[in-house]
């Protein structure tokens, strides 16, 4: 028996106090009232009895309880707890969850992982089940039960140590909760094929740093009578730092790289240094960073990037910390998408009477896409663009050449807007669309507003929110509308308050045309002077360049946001040009992915979270409800032999709550010391002659 | 002059007495069962004094025929005593602390009280007039004697009230009782005269010499006359103060042979003085205590009548 607060023994010596209180007369303590006392000579003690103990028994008593309250008080526990259900005649079901997330690339760990998993295979008998999981993001397989099944009991030890021999831990997230849940799923499918009722166990061997995901285990249900053991495997280093990616910094000064480096809190390296190189060639850029970092803290570093050097992929790598799985940061600047907007109607960009005025103005400071405003004669000698990389504003009439180079960009997949600035742009968009039997149409008001709007379509979608969508404000007062035959494939998304068509959205071929009932200036409303214009412009623009810009940046564990659903080939930055495979790398790097028949450069980096090795507490796991083995907290709760003992006495003293016996006996005790005195001193009230004698 | 007790057989039982809680009703109980069991009783009358003389007629008891006048005079003459006659008399009751003692489930004062109320009772009955007085350092209530309806209940009344409890001082209380009642009459001092002779011995002195009959009735607890009481301890006197670790079973010699000095001394002092004096132990029954008191008048008329006769 161990106690968790033994100097309260030292209370059991308050036991002298009862034995001095026996020894002590008790006669003297009685007080006789006489009325002769006159009479009376004082009698002397009696000196032979003085030493001897009165009530022997009930000074027993009042011993037992004082030692039992200190016992209770110094709260005792057992060191080994009861043996759960371990009889060798019960065949067993052990899942082992093996962690092979980038946190178990740290030195030492791998080895000694596989080496627990190798023991848990070798203490099984021929009637026990096993089947081996690898978490590295996504759960895998190792050893599955059929295996293990099939294969003679001499060889199933080597069948384990096969399918780990050439394994290496991945680079994805601690994905804990989710493996375990698949490993309650090969209980089920274990138990099927079992002909008895066999002991189920889940072995996590793991580092159980504090990055791993376990919420995923509230409200599972376990099997009665299953059990967890958490099997922790310790580093050969108990400190790292790491880079945590946070993004670019672009400043008048330039580009540059911002990262946070993490200090763990048992690191003992504190002077490290980042270096920026060129992902391609590894040639150092720039001059290396000093930084002093003591443990436990966290530092934000800015590495400037040359702007030669702004649009290659490239690589922060930090050095002088213990361990390097989490050293290196891939990196790769998003190129701006370029867009040119020609400009159909012969407008001056200083006019401000005329749309291209606005445009020009619009679109002045947008970083993505990058639009350049070009007028219709410059950009009809230089189209050679790739469908989605030009928008069309015509805001004048059209010559048959110029009607043909539009529909043409428009069918391949450019979007066109056509602004109604006179009644014969009825005609011109109509020829755009490839319809006919369009006519004008003259809204019945003088200054015609914005009555019906259709928020759900993606041009309008982005002032759904009652907050924005207020068009009350916006009044056009040379209005015009369009009275569109029966059949047609244009849309009206919005209409002016007599119902009249205002906006048009019309697919031509594999672009777009929008129709907009109206001129864009302000002689002829305040639609350009609305805080609504920009954005509702931005987003058509960004909408004709093929949506919002994706991530160029992501971790190993989400690659799944870089990739947008399509089908994506990648290729290394180190492997040669164009031997693209469609296999999913599972490497942190750079990576040039097709999609499409376009190509771009992407980084995957380590899972930030891999970095943060504090130990995940146990207390985590209890109050999720994991039925945790009382040996395998034993185990898995230190990560430094002395910290562990710490640890485990008191859970395991919380557990057996043997104080709560002892002060329960300590109680029943003072009770019946209670009577037993009050026993004793009716009978000496009764018979004082006794107690004298 | 000292009246020995020769207790009857059977007399009632003071635990079953003492468990009526009313005082007078105590009383009552006390007395009807002496009359009836007196029967044609000896001891009619507490007066003594000799009041006139009649002349003799046939059926007269010749036990009271003046001899001596016939002798001078020849004629008959009988005596008439005051038995005869209706007699004052004042009960002094100690109330101080050290009557609170008690060792069998009553006190020596819940034992003076109810001998004080049969006492008067029974006068009553003969329509004698009874007076109180209760002292402790002084005389703190007093009803002169006197004979009005109403009366006796006054004295039930002031008897029932609990005692302060102070000390006793016995001298200065019969000095303030032989002020307060200069006419002759007969006093009965119940107390445990527990204190020391000298303290008292002058003022009763000085009250038998006003011409009272002073009669003293020591009301003692059986724990004080052997101290087959109590266990070693811590013992407090009730009136004193004083404390001492007393072992009873060793202290018992010397207290006892104290104690009877003490009692020798007293009966030395009283019969010096003339006064009768009475041990009454609250364990003995009260009837035979009130006809002990009884006899003792019987035997004091007896002595007086002889002394006539001389």
């Amino acid at each position: 028996m161990s106690f968790l607060s033994p100097w309260f023994l030292l209370g059991a010596a308050l036991i002298v106090g009862p034995i001095i209180a026996h020894l002590i007369r008790q006669a003297t303590r009685h007080r006789v009232s006489f009325s002769a006392t006159r009479f009376l000579s004082a009698s002397p003690p009696k000196l032979d009895r003085r030493n001897r103990i009165q009530h022997p028994w009930l000074l027993l008593l009042r011993c037992i309880i004082v030692g039992v309250l200190a016992m209770g008080f110094a709260r005792p526990y057992f060191k080994r707890d009861l043996p759960v259900l371990n009889t060798p005649t019960i065949p067993q079901s052990v899942v082992v969850v093996l962690d092979e997330s980038a946190s178990m690339q740290r030195t030492g760990l791998w080895d000694a992982a596989r080496k627990k998993v190798y023991d848990v295979a070798d203490s099984l008998g021929p009637n026990d089940q096993f089947a081996l999981l690898g978490v590295s993001g996504g759960i895998e397989h190792l050893v599955t039960y059929e295996q293990w099944k099939q294969a003679a009991p001499a060889d199933r030890l080597a069948l384990v140590r096969g399918a780990l021999a050439d394994k290496k831990p991945g680079w994805g997230a601690k994905n804990l909760d989710a493996a375990i849940e698949t490993a309650s799923t090969e209980w089920e499918q274990m138990s099927e094929n079992a002909n008895a009722v066999t002991r189920k166990k889940i072995v996590v061997v793991s580092d159980f740093t504090a990055s791993g995901r376990v919420s995923g285990l509230a409200g599972l249900n376990w099997p009665k009578g299953s059990e967890v053991n958490l099997e922790t495997v310790t580093p050969t280093h108990a400190g790292n730092a790491g880079l945590q990616w946070l993004g670019w910094s672009e400043s008048d000064a330039g580009l540059s790289v911002r990262a946070r480096i993490v200090q763990s809190a048992k690191s003992t390296a504190t002077s490290l240094s980042v270096q920026l190189k060129d992902a391609e060639t590894n040639a150092p850029i720039g001059d290396a960073q000093k930084l002093t970092i003591q443990a436990g803290d966290t530092q934000i570093v800015s590495v400037p990037v040359p702007s030669e050097a702004a649009k290659k992929p490239l690589r922060l790598d930090l050095s002088g910390d213990e361990e390097n799985f989490d050293n290196t940061l891939w990196a790769v600047h998003p190129a701006p998408r370029e867009m040119t907007l020609t400009y159909y109607g012969g407008h001056a960009a200083n006019d401000i009477k005329h749309a291209r005025f606005y445009l020009e103005h619009a679109v002045a400071g947008w970083k993505d896409p990058l639009v350049k405003v070009v007028a219709s004669e410059a950009a009809s000698a230089t189209s050679t663009s790739k469908p989605g990389s030009e928008f069309i504003v015509v805001a004048g009439p059209l010559d048959a050449t110029a009607m043909d180079n539009v529909r043409n960009k428009v069918s391949a997949g450019d979007f066109a807007l056509v602004l109604l600035n006179d009644p014969k742009m009825v005609d011109t968009a109509a020829s755009i669309a490839g319809e006919t039997d369009w006519s004008p149409l003259q809204p019945k008001q003088k200054n015609a507003m914005l009555g019906q709007i259709d928020f759900q379509h993606p041009l309008f979608s982005l002032f759904s929110d009652p907050h924005y969508s207020d068009f009350t404000r916006i009044q056009f007062t040379q209005a015009q509308s369009v009275k569109l035959p029966a059949k047609t494939a244009a849309v009206v998304v919005a209409r002016f308050d007599d119902t009249s068509p205002a906006v048009l959205e019309v697919p031509v071929g594999q672009g777009r045309m929008i129709v907009w009932g109206g001129d864009w200036s302000t002689a002829v409303g305040n639609w350009v002077l609305s805080t609504k214009f920009v954005p509702w412009l931005e987003n058509l623009v960004e909408r004709a360049a093929g949506g919002a810009q994706r991530p160029v940046i992501a971790e190993m564990s989400d690659t799944a946001k870089l990739l947008d659903g399509q089908a994506t080939k990648w290729r290394p930055i180190s492997a040669a040009e164009g031997t693209f495979t469609e296999t999913t790398p599972t490497l942190p790097g750079v990576y040039q992915i097709q999609q499409g028949g376009s190509t771009r450069w992407v980084a995957l980096q380590v899972p930030a979270a891999a970095s943060n090795i504090s130990l995940m507490p146990l207390e985590t796991w209890e109050k999720l409800g994991v039925p945790l083995h009382a040996q395998a907290v034993t185990s898995a709760t230190p990560i430094a032999a002395p910290l562990g003992e710490d640890q485990t006495a008191p859970k395991l003293e919380a557990r057996q709550k043997l104080w709560r016996w002892l002060l329960l006996g300590a109680a029943l005790l003072l009770a019946l010391e209670s009577i037993y005195s009050l026993a004793l001193a009716r009978r000496t009230e009764h018979n004082p002659n006794e107690v004298a004698a | 002059m000292v009246a020995t007790t020769t207790a009857p057989a059977q007399g009632l039982d003071p635990q079953a007495l003492f468990a009526i809680k009313d005082l007078e009703l105590r009383a009552r109980v006390v007395v009807e069962g002496l009359w009836s069991g007196l029967h044609r009783s000896p001891y009619a009358g507490f007066s003594v004094e000799f009041t006139e003389y009649r002349q003799y007629a046939p059926g007269d008891d010749l036990r009271f025929l003046d001899w001596k006048l016939l002798a001078r005079s020849d004629r008959h003459y009988v005596k008439k005593f005051e038995d005869e006659t209706n007699v004052r008399c004042l009960i002094l009751v100690d109330t101080s602390r050290s009557m609170l003692f008690g060792s069998k489930g009553w006190t020596k004062a819940d034992y003076a009280r109810t001998l004080a109320a049969t006492f008067a009772y029974f006068l009553g009955q003969q329509r004698d007039v009874v007076g109180l007085a209760l002292f402790d350092s002084v005389v703190h209530d007093y009803l002169p004697p006197r004979w009005k309806p109403g009366h006796f209940r006054h004295m039930m009344a002031l008897l029932e009230r609990e005692p302060a409890g102070r000390d006793t001082k016995l001298g200065d209380a019969l000095d303030e009782v032989a002020k307060l009642c200069p006419k002759r009459s007969v006093v009965l001092v119940l107390s445990d005269f527990l204190a020391p002779v000298a303290e008292w011995d002058q003022a009763l002195a000085r009250l038998a010499a006003a011409r009272h009959d002073v009669r003293c009735v020591q009301i003692l607890d059986p724990a004080e006359i052997n101290l087959d009481f109590g266990q070693a301890a811590v013992w407090e006197d009730m009136e004193g103060g004083r404390s001492v670790y007393v072992d009873p079973a060793q202290a018992r010699a010397g207290y006892t042979t104290r104690f009877n000095a003490h009692q020798a001394e007293l009966k030395a002092a009283l019969e010096k003085r003339g006064i009768i004096r009475q041990v009454a132990v609250t364990d003995q029954p009260l009837d035979f205590v009130l006809l002990e008191l009884l006899q003792a008048n019987h035997a004091r008329r007896a002595a007086v009548r002889r002394r006539v006769q001389l």
